[in-house]
């Protein structure tokens, strides 16, 4: 088995009876379903077609739920999974028993991106049954360039939030803790930003790209469908109100991977250097 | 060439912020032996044992294991070794059984040994239950169990009999001694000294962090000499018992006083006291214990213990 099958297949046995990755997954999977249960009975029921419920318009309504739930959700549930092995002193045992630090974290990496993978299939997997379960019918295109920017800017939120539980996991140590933790950094940073903005307005176009703001942003539909945007700043503009603008999707992909990057260096400098 | 020693160490140190917690610890374990590493709670015995597992860094000093000085060679070098620090640590949601399948397949080792050694430790009927049901007891077999998975040439086990009850303990010591038996290297931390005695072949006393002692049980227990003593007269033997200059302590006892001796000669012993008047009506040599020898060398830990305690 190769090095690296042979920590899928540790980091496997692991993870799957762990009852938090099932409780966690099964929650996204029902608030999937309530999300897509409405327009789906509309649909059944014959109701609003300008809007049918059909690929490729259902893309922008099916991560309306998990869009904020999912990644913050993989943030808890990766520190679930990696902050109790301090706990349990497992993760010393697993070095004791031959695997390095090295080793360990990329063990907790491949969790991380085995439940990116996760949360992203299911959403998606769970609007394809909806779809077709659904009498409407749509010009008949799956999914469009904008649509898969919103998958890509779901995905991205998720890694953010994923090597945020897992900082914070390494960095904490205590599963309770560290998810505290993680909400109340989300929480301070609104709050920063937001005070911030208010007393430095000109500090406005750097505030988005923190890791929050990007969350934010990543979050809104208008970043994704042009004739969205367009709609919305028409209403501005009749109520006198300056038009929105958002920055390209790739800058702040960019800044989030840098945020993830900057995450993940440290989360492994700390399972290097402190005793476990 | 000689055959490097199994656990090397040169002036290992490690410091927690103002503690000094190990102090140049320097010991040489030699394949094949049976080593006890004693010393009272807190005396670095763990935090050793750590940095010779890669779970802690020193902050000064070094060691080898099987050889091997620099951190890959000792990654390497652990394949060959099987420990268990303090507590049994496994998950506690996994059966006896899943949590062996982790081990095993960290050390790379074939699925069937888990069964194996499940057997051996009498957990055979007990591996598909979860860990958290488990008594101490049995979650320091299957602790054993784990560290015999990879059929290890070095077992490193930490307090291994602490929560069994006798028959536990008596069966932990049949497992090290079929296992020296098999030409295995043991590294034995432990405070139960009876325990210790009775299986070991060389030990090392560690107190606040350092060394105070180490060699061979038989050399360490036969360094010094004790005698029992009894005269008509107890007060005047005592007072002429410390002025003798081969004297390391007297100590009146009911059955007489027991002096401690640099060396193992009585004959000179009595001639001294009988040119001071004194005729001893008793005199004989006692068998020290390794208990003795440890006590003696942490008895300010034991003071401090019974000030706690008082």
């Amino acid at each position: 088995m190769s090095r690296l099958g042979r920590l899928i297949r540790i980091e496997t046995l692991k993870a799957r009876k762990r009852v938090a990755l099932w409780v966690t997954t099964g929650v996204l999977a029902f608030l999937c379903c309530i999300g897509v249960l409405m327009p789906l009975s509309n649909a059944i029921q014959g109701g609003d077609s300008s809007f049918p419920f059909a690929f490729p318009f259902v893309w922008r309504s099916a991560l309306q739920v998990p869009g904020v739930m999912g990644p913050l959700f993989l943030g808890v549930l990766t520190i679930l999974l990696m902050a109790p092995e301090f706990g349990w002193k497992t993760a010393r045992q697993n070095v004791i028993d031959g695997l390095s630090r090295e080793q360990f974290y990329v063990g907790k990496v491949v969790v991380l991106v085995q439940l990116l993978l996760l949360f992203m299939i299911i959403p998606i997997l769970i609007t394809i049954v909806a779809v077709l379960l659904s009498p409407d019918q749509g010009p008949g295109a799956f999914v469009e360039a904008t649509d898969l920017n919103r998958l890509l800017g779901y995905l991205l939120a998720l890694a953010l939030w994923g090597s945020v539980g897992f900082l914070l996991a390494a960095l904490i140590r205590s599963a309770g803790a560290a998810a505290g933790a993680m909400l109340l950094y989300y929480l301070v940073e609104n709050i920063l930003r937001n005070l911030i903005r208010l007393q430095v307005p000109e500090a406005e176009p750097y505030l988005g790209f923190l890791p929050t703001g990007i969350f934010d942003t990543l979050d809104d539909l208008n970043l994704y469908y042009p004739e969205m945007l367009a709609a919305v700043n028409a209403i501005r503009e009749e109520n006198g109100g300056l038009p929105l603008e958002y920055p390209e999707l790739w800058m702040l992909a960019a800044a989030l991977l840098a945020w993830v990057a900057a995450f993940m260096a440290l989360a492994f400098f700390v399972t290097r250097r402190r005793d476990l | 060439m000689a055959e490097s020693p199994v656990i090397q160490t040169f002036e290992l140190s490690k410091r927690f912020r103002e503690v000094r917690a190990v102090d140049r610890v320097s010991i040489s374990v030699e394949r094949g032996q049976v080593f006890g590493f004693l010393g009272p709670n807190g005396s670095g015995k763990t935090t050793t044992i750590g940095m010779l597992m890669g779970i802690i860094t020193p902050t000064a000093g070094g060691f080898s294991l099987f050889g091997a000085s620099d951190p890959k060679g000792q990654l390497a070098a652990r394949a060959r070794v099987g420990a268990t620090l303090e507590t049994p640590n496994f998950y506690p949601y996994l059966s006896g059984r899943d949590n062996l399948r982790i081990a095993a397949t960290i050390k790379r080792v074939d699925q069937k040994r888990i069964e194996e050694c499940l057997g051996l430790v009498g957990l055979a009927g007990r591996g598909r239950h979860r860990f958290r049901t488990y008594s101490l007891g049995m979650k320091q077999r299957l602790a054993l169990a784990a560290t015999m998975l990879n059929d290890p040439e070095l077992v490193v086990l930490d307090e291994p009999a602490n929560g069994l009850d006798p028959q536990g303990m008596k069966e932990v010591r049949d497992i090290i001694r079929i296992l020296a038996g098999r030409g295995k290297t043991i590294f034995l931390s432990s405070h139960l000294l009876w325990e210790v005695e009775r299986v070991c072949t060389h030990v090392a006393i560690v107190r606040k962090g350092r060394i105070m002692k180490s060699g061979s049980v038989a050399e360490i227990v036969s360094e010094q000499a004790r005698a029992l003593v009894r005269a008509e007269d107890p007060e005047a033997l005592h007072a002429a018992l410390e002025g003798y200059p081969e004297v390391t302590s007297v100590l009146a006892t009911d059955e007489g006083t027991v002096v401690t001796l640099a060396s193992d000669d009585l004959a000179s012993l009595n001639r001294y006291l009988a040119a001071r008047g004194i005729y001893a009506s008793h005199l004989s040599r006692q068998q020290q214990s390794l208990e003795d020898v440890f006590i003696e060398l942490t008895e300010d830990d034991s003071g401090s213990m019974a000030g706690i305690a008082s």
